[in-house]
């Protein structure tokens, strides 16, 4: 019974699950995550926990056809701001890419909407 | 999956399968009422388990950000369940044992905590219920600039070519 038990212990340590790591993760963006918004904004930003480099960093802005609407990435800090402008109503798919300073890839998706 | 599921879209499901081949088939052991010596089996065992986690980093991050407390952003309650049965070679007591783990998990910039109850699923895996704590913490960050970076080659992006 001693050795059943403590296999089960072992067995439950071992197979106890981890997250992922913590690096440059979407800490908030603007518009949020989800959310909708009345009008078409002048750009998406995107707030990270990490410092990016700005080269191996970058994102895109779709709209509800699925093509491009953004004019490019900017990245500054732990900022990466989308270019965007005259959003027609509609759900939008943002897609991120970042290479934090500690050289951790990352990556995300998220959507908003314009109108109703 | 539709929109008006999405919030479904953080829920994870893990699992594990496994067969266990001792190497003796059967080891001595002492008789706790007796002392003596009897040869106990070991037996085979399939060893199955998973967890179901909803995970609040990605609900915030990718799917929608409600405006919770950033405590709560950074959880993901868990269950986990590992579970051993016996295949062959089995003393004829209940064959199937392990425990069932309800908990959460911390994730922090540098660090992940986890609590998690131990669950026995019967009386032949235990008697009592028990507690978990397990602390991962993230060395290369806590240590970035040590055993952080890389051994060999450039130490940052900017001196790499191509990373």
């Amino acid at each position: 019974m001693r050795n059943l038990k403590l296999a089960l212990l072992l067995l439950t340590l071992l197979g106890c699950s981890t997250a992922a790591q913590a690096h440059a993760l979407l800490e908030h963006a603007s518009p949020a995550v989800g959310s909708t918004v009345a009008s078409s904004p002048g750009s998406v930003t995107l707030y990270f926990t990490e410092r990016l480099e700005p080269k191996f960093s970058g994102g895109e802005v779709r709209g509800p056809g699925g093509a491009r609407v953004d004019r490019g990435a900017s990245v500054s800090g732990n900022v990466m701001r989308l270019g965007v402008g005259g959003l027609r109503p509609g759900r939008y798919s943002v897609t991120w890419h970042a290479l934090s300073v500690d050289t951790h890839k990352t990556q995300g998706s998220f959507s908003f909407q314009v109108g109703k | 999956m539709p929109e008006s599921m999405r919030l479904l879209k953080p829920f994870a499901v893990t699992a594990q399968l496994g067969y266990a081949i001792p190497t003796k088939a059967s080891v001595n052991e002492e008789d706790e009422e007796t002392g003596l010596l009897f040869a106990a089996p070991v037996p085979r065992a399939f060893n199955w388990g998973g967890t179901l986690q909803y995970s609040m980093p990605y609900l915030k991050s990718s799917v929608q950000d409600l405006g919770l407390p950033a405590f709560i952003n950074r959880m993901i309650p868990i269950v986990e369940w590992n579970l051993s049965t016996e295949t062959s070679n089995f003393s004829g007591e209940e064959r199937t044992t392990g425990t069932i783990n309800p908990g959460a998990i911390y994730v922090a910039d540098k660090f992940q905590l986890a609590v998690e109850a131990i669950i026995p699923v019967n009386r032949a895996s235990g008697d009592n219920v028990g507690v978990m704590g397990q602390l991962h913490l993230y060395l290369d960050d806590i240590f970035p600039h040590s055993i952080g970076k890389p051994l060999f080659g450039p130490t940052s992006v900017a001196e790499g070519v191509g990373y």
